[in-house]
């Protein structure tokens, strides 16, 4: 890799998926490195994979799935918050925004996604968490 | 009596000149002593040995320290506890009230005995047959809770798998990748037959004919 692409690589957003539906997981990671600008830097299958990710790969964006086994999504935001406090989290889940989105941005969710919006969207919403202040993500 | 109504019965009283009358009585109304004892301080550890379903206490005088002997026996004794006393004193037993007695019976001559002691078990017979129906039906009611909280949670887990696969079709059709779209929508749609298989199935076991089921069914597609 040449000095430019370095630079590039290292500006470019950081993104941990964590989903245990492998179909999905492999599709995000095509959104995600179809868009410049961001690429997929790891994978985790459960919320206590997703923690442990989330503390050593130190991702700039997380996409996290609610419903996951071993350890759920919502329990494992608060952990993931702790080891990786400058990584802010998209939670990308099946459940409608109405039922659990308030929970999801109490335990520290910076963004709730629906599952089912288009690539588009999932894109435009990692760069819109990764380049918000805490203020202005508090507001969404 | 019943077998219900036959209660296991703990006797205790200090006065041994009592204590004969008051075994006799309850035996003559057809109950179970299942324990007996001299020692009023023993009354609540003798109740968690042999679990009975009443203690009755004879306590003498209306004294302080029986009253100490009641408040220690109601808390710690594992069933109702009923008190024999030697006179009616109001006050007494206002205090023993407020400290858990289920019952009194004022000490007279064998005949007048029997009778309160009869009368004292049947009501708490009665008592006892009510909670344990109560009981019976809490039971019931707690299993049918967590059937219903156990089918809930695989219906949430069936739904969930059929959003997980429209929203991996969803997806898959966004970045033209149709064969993986059809694979999941196929997988979503087998999920989903099985959620409305589930359904079916238990509503037949309530009863309800498949003509009924498949107008329910209809019906919703019409008012939605």
């Amino acid at each position: 890799m040449g000095e430019r692409a370095a630079d590039d690589r290292h500006a470019s957003i950081g993104v941990l998926i964590c989903d245990d539906a492998e179909a999905l997981r492999a599709l995000l990671v095509v959104v995600v490195d179809l868009h410049e600008g961001m690429h997929v830097i790891g994978e985790a299958e459960n919320g206590e994979r997703a923690i442990a990710e989330a503390e050593r790969l130190q991702p700039d964006v997380i996409l996290l799935d609610m419903s996951m086994p071993v350890l759920t999504g919502l329990d494992a935001l608060p952990e993931i918050k702790s080891v990786a406090p400058g990584a802010k989290v998209i939670v990308l889940s099946g459940f409608a925004s109405s039922a659990v989105r308030a929970d999801a941005l109490a335990q520290g969710a910076d963004r709730y996604l629906e599952k089912g919006e288009p690539p588009s969207s999932i894109a435009t919403a990692i760069e819109e968490v990764a380049s918000a202040t805490p203020r202005s993500l508090s507001r969404r | 009596m019943t077998a219900t109504d036959r209660l296991r019965v703990l006797v205790a009283n200090e006065h041994l000149d009592r204590f004969g009358l008051i075994v006799a009585a309850v035996e003559s109304l057809g109950h179970e002593i299942v324990a007996r004892t001299v020692s009023v301080p023993e009354v609540a550890a003798t109740t968690a040995r042999e679990r009975p379903d009443v203690a009755i206490v004879g306590l003498g005088a209306n004294s302080d320290h029986a009253l100490g002997l009641v408040s220690e026996i109601v808390r710690e004794a594992y069933c109702p506890v009923i008190v024999l006393l030697a006179d009616y004193d109001g006050d007494w037993l206002d205090e023993a009230a407020k400290r858990g007695i289920f019952a009194y019976i004022i000490e007279a001559n064998a005949a007048e005995l029997q009778s309160a002691l009869d009368i004292t078990l049947r009501r708490f017979a009665e008592v006892k047959s009510l909670r344990e129906s109560l009981e019976r039906r809490n039971a019931e009611v707690e299993r049918e809770r967590a059937a219903t909280n156990a089918r809930r949670r695989q219906a949430l887990e069936l739904h969930d798998g059929v959003v997980q696969g429209l929203a991996v079709a969803a997806l898959a059709h966004d970045l033209g990748r149709h064969t993986e779209s059809r694979e999941a929508l196929a997988e979503a749609l087998e999920r989903a037959q099985a959620i409305v298989s589930r359904s079916l199935e238990e509503l037949a076991l309530d009863g309800q004919s498949v003509r009924e089921l498949i107008e329910t069914a209809a019906s919703g597609r019409a008012d939605g």
